[in-house]
């Protein structure tokens, strides 16, 4: 088996190239002849710009989290509860009903790539 | 006597030595024209669209940075070139394929009873019997040598993606020689 395997590698490095006709090159200089290198395009934003804009917001988020944190004082007898957000009411069945349609929408791309995947190893 | 390094003929040709181009058409002209057949199997065809690519890569030229191999770059534009082509043409890879499987499943092609002069010319001709992709990956893989990342990188599919189909092109084409060849392809391989 292994030497079939060898053999089989020498096989493929035997693979030769196939040739153009004999006028190929000088067809693709006559192509080019009137044709210049297209300068490359510049990038429309320039990064130093990008970079800044990143910085920026990074910034607000850490100024507004160090205000969040300096100047919040905790309520007293707080307790975390539904009740206290105001939800609408049957929102446990909202919530059943979104996971029925994600789990049914998971099933569909299970099952599709399933027969992507058969039809590309049928022989 | 050292051959010139591709990247020191982009930099000439990007300084305004055009006829320098020459040494890199002369150089990969077998090999894109090689992929390019595998996609498209009119000789005319392909070789039209081998002449568009590099053109292409020239006026594009100063978009190689030396990131990869000048070889994997061009290849990548050979590829897309002759996808879009194809697009173009309306002769959807899909049907080329079924063509192609249909003469394979068949096992009746002219191959039967081959009278090669030599080893090469059987091996090219059972390469042509496969789908186009895989004669596109075998080609890329073992003709140009690029290495199974830059091929992937060509044909634009993750490096798993890209092992997988190799393997099964491989074992493709050895179903090919075996069943065009049967007991004749351990004279073959010996020759």
């Amino acid at each position: 088996m292994k030497q079939d395997d060898k053999t089989y590698n020498d096989l493929m490095k035997s693979l030769e190239a196939e040739q153009p006709s004999m006028r190929f090159t000088k067809n693709v200089m006559d192509s080019i002849e009137g044709l210049e290198v297209a300068r490359v395009t510049k990038h429309y934003i320039n990064p130093l710009v990008i970079k800044t804009i990143a910085a920026i917001l990074v910034l607000c988020m850490l100024v507004s989290i160090y205000i969040v944190f300096t100047t919040a004082k905790p309520v007293p007898n707080y307790t975390i509860s539904l009740k206290n957000i105001g939800l609408p009411k049957n929102i446990s069945l909202y919530i059943i009903a979104i996971n029925i349609i994600l789990l049914l929408l998971l099933a569909e791309r299970w099952f599709s790539s399933r027969k992507r995947i058969r039809q590309l190893n049928r022989p | 006597m050292q051959q010139i390094q591709d990247t020191d003929v982009v930099q000439s040709v990007l300084q305004g030595n055009k006829t320098a181009y020459a040494i890199l058409v002369e150089r990969y002209q077998s090999f894109v024209f090689t992929i390019i057949h595998r996609l498209i199997p009119q000789r005319e065809e392909a070789e039209d669209v081998s002449q568009e690519v590099f053109v292409k890569a020239y006026l594009s030229l100063a978009g190689f940075k030396g990131n990869s191999k000048f070889s994997t770059w061009l290849y990548t534009i050979a590829h897309t070139t002759a996808l879009s082509h194809l697009r173009k043409t309306r002769v959807s890879t899909v049907f080329a394929e079924e063509n192609v499987m249909a003469v394979y499943a068949d096992g009746k092609a002219s191959t039967q009873h081959p009278q090669y002069n030599s080893l090469r010319t059987a091996v090219n001709e059972c390469i042509k019997r496969l789908p186009p992709d895989d004669a596109e990956i075998i080609t890329l893989f073992y003709l140009a040598e690029q290495s199974i990342e830059e091929t992937a990188a060509i044909m634009q599919i993750e490096t798993n993606n890209a092992k997988v189909k190799l393997h099964r092109a491989r074992q493709k084409l050895k179903e090919i020689v075996e069943r065009t060849y049967g007991y004749e392809k351990t004279l073959l391989y010996r020759n």
